[in-house]
């Protein structure tokens, strides 16, 4: 029974990474180094690149800075309303991406909700840039709520409470208790939450259109290589692979690092050896 | 300095915490009872982390006054709490714990722990970690010491050590300081007068050796370190005899008619494996149930009662578990009480 089971697991295991990975290597398999280093130097390419740097550094820095005070008074008070909210905050993840574009088009589209508001000021948001910002930002939130959410809930309640008697107001307990305690936490949510809004897709096409240069992203640019040159959409889907994964890893070590420094560095700086 | 005062009710779960106590400057007083019995939640409301339903506390100024709406923020009050698990924040050194609230200068010196400044508070003993938890408080400059079960997350050798030196820095600071704890030898070396709490009411608050002479019920009695045994009480010649309900007899010099519990401390009762043929009018027979050695003294458990002897002559009996033995003490090292 114990062999089987031993078996079984790493059977399962086996197929689960194989399948994650089979896909992945064939992309690198479909084409040549040559192919990709020429496809990068492509004004689609190129522009697709900037736009979704750009959008998705903008949505991603809004995102943390509202989501993560936000995240802080849903973890750590109890109100009426609370699980209500919290509950809220996870729908956009049970949303199929159109429906968000749709529903972003109602709400900032022109003569809809609030459109009607910008558009009188002479705004028109929607199949703009700032569409693509305000589509990857609806999108990712709720990946960082949640996880901050997590991270700020697991903080033991008894070292806020002590940093309390100590004299720290709320903003005190917040910036040198709480936040350096969820920070790993908050940087793995962080880089989970920047890898879903890089791969908007959905959402985007719908809100901000695909414009190139303007509001075309590298998803929506390889949808629309796809149809015109195979081998192209390949080509973007590995530069895509890369970048994603620069991100992830960057960000997830940035996370280990923070909590080592943070418990670390004054005893480097003492120690009695030194 | 000002004293604490505090009149309060908290409303727990299934009672309510009713205290009226104060404590002057520079006294200590410790409340003891079972966990459940709300201690905890008395020093959190004199710190101002939860809020009374009813009532006032003041140290110097009010900080809580239900009638008239004030309820000073927690950060706001100077409180040195220490919790019981000390509550270090694991991401800063010793030197930055202490430093949180106030000015820790000198204090690390005074606690003896200025060479671990520079140290992950991670890394430190459980009696390190009390210092600095100390230290951190004391820092604060605060005008009251709430102290959560001192000593309760220490191994037993530390706990000795640290009780001396917790009671020394307790003298010295002239501060008002109320501890909660479970244990009743921690409230009798460090505090003036205990309390003993129970389902968050004050039972009785007396010097620890006042509990211990005169406990006014077997609950006090029990938590004092006594053995109590329930019997029935029936004059008998200018004594008292008594009929234990587990069984056998006991006489007590103490008047009493009726049910009631008979109490003998631990070190009033000798251990033999022959009834000793002296002045010892009460004697109890049984197999040794178990011998638990404590430094110098040695606890035996015979019937469901302890004796405590010396590690000496535990040695000259031979004391061997499940051996017969005869519990021995004088009828007027016996006191008998009410049932609570």
């Amino acid at each position: 029974m114990r062999i089987l089971f031993g078996v079984f697991v790493a059977v399962a295991t086996a197929i689960a990474v194989a399948f994650l990975l089979i896909p992945i290597a064939a992309l690198f398999l479909q084409t040549s180094p040559a192919n990709i280093l020429r496809e990068l130097g492509s004004d689609v390419t190129r522009d697709a690149l900037l736009v979704s740097l750009k959008t998705s550094f903008i949505a991603h820095v809004a995102v943390v800075v509202c989501c993560t005070p936000a995240a802080w008074l849903l973890a750590r008070r109890r109100f009426r309303g609370r699980r209500a909210l919290l509950a809220l905050v996870e729908l956009p993840l049970v949303l199929p991406p159109a429906v968000a574009g749709i529903a972003l088009l109602a709400a900032f589209g022109r003569a809809h909700l609030l459109g009607q508001g910008f558009e009188a000021a002479g705004v028109d948001l929607a199949f703009t840039q700032i569409a693509v910002v305000l589509a990857v930002a609806f999108v990712e939130t709720p990946f960082y709520f949640r996880g901050a959410i997590a991270a700020f809930e697991a903080v033991d309640s008894q070292l806020l409470d002590a940093a309390r008697t100590l004299g720290a107001g709320p903003a005190r307990v917040f910036a040198r208790i709480g936040l350096p305690l969820a920070a790993a936490g908050l940087g793995s949510a962080s880089a989970l939450a920047l890898a879903r809004g890089l791969g908007e897709f959905g959402a985007t096409i719908i809100f901000a259109g695909s414009l190139q240069g303007v509001t075309q992203t590298l998803p929506l640019a390889i949808y629309a290589q796809f149809e015109l040159d195979f081998e192209s959409a390949v080509a973007m889907s590995i530069l895509f692979v890369a970048v994603g994964a620069a991100i992830l890893f960057t960000l997830k070590l940035l996370a280990g690092w923070t909590a080592f420094v943070s418990t670390s560095r004054f005893r480097d700086a003492t120690s009695p050896s030194s | 300095m000002d004293g604490l005062r505090l009149d309060i009710t908290l409303p727990r779960r299934d009672f309510a915490v009713e205290l009226n106590l104060a404590v002057a400057a520079g006294e200590v007083v410790a409340l003891v009872g079972p966990s459940g019995s709300g201690k905890s939640t008395v020093l959190r409301a004199v710190a101002g982390l939860d809020r009374p339903s009813r009532g006032r506390i003041e140290c110097g100024d009010v900080w809580y006054d239900a009638s008239s709406g004030i309820d000073v923020a927690a950060e706001r009050r100077s409180v040195g709490l220490l919790f019981q698990e000390y509550a270090l924040f694991p991401h800063l050194s010793v030197a930055k714990n202490v430093a949180f609230g106030g000015d820790g200068d000198g204090l690390l010196e005074r606690l003896g722990i200025a060479h671990l400044a520079g140290a992950k508070t991670t890394t430190l003993s459980g009696g390190e970690r009390q210092r600095v938890a100390l230290a951190r408080a004391l820092a604060r400059r605060p005008r009251v010491l709430l102290l959560d079960e001192p000593t309760a997350a220490l191994d037993p050798h530390t706990r000795a050590e640290v009780r001396v030196q917790l009671h020394e820095i307790l003298r010295s600071s002239g501060l008002p300081t109320l501890i909660v704890t479970h244990d009743f030898e921690d409230a009798a070396t460090l505090a003036a007068r205990v309390g003993v709490l129970v389902r968050g009411r004050l039972r009785q608050l007396a010097p620890a050796a006042d509990l211990v002479a005169a406990p006014e019920d077997d609950f006090v009695a029990r938590l004092a370190g006594g053995n109590v045994m329930p019997g029935t009480a029936y004059p008998s010649n200018g004594l008292t005899r008594i009929e234990l309900d587990a069984g056998g007899t006991c006489y007590s010099a103490d008047e009493a008619n009726g049910p009631v519990s008979l109490l003998v401390y631990p070190w009033d009762v000798s251990v033999s494996y022959a009834a000793p043929d002296d002045s010892m009018l009460n004697h109890l027979r049984g197999p040794i149930q178990s011998i638990v050695p404590l430094g110098n003294r040695t606890r035996v458990r015979i019937r469901g009662i302890t004796a405590e002897v010396t590690a000496a002559s535990a040695e000259r009996l031979r004391l061997e578990s499940g051996r017969e033995a005869v519990l021995s003490f004088k009828a007027t090292a016996t006191r008998i009480v009410g049932a609570a």
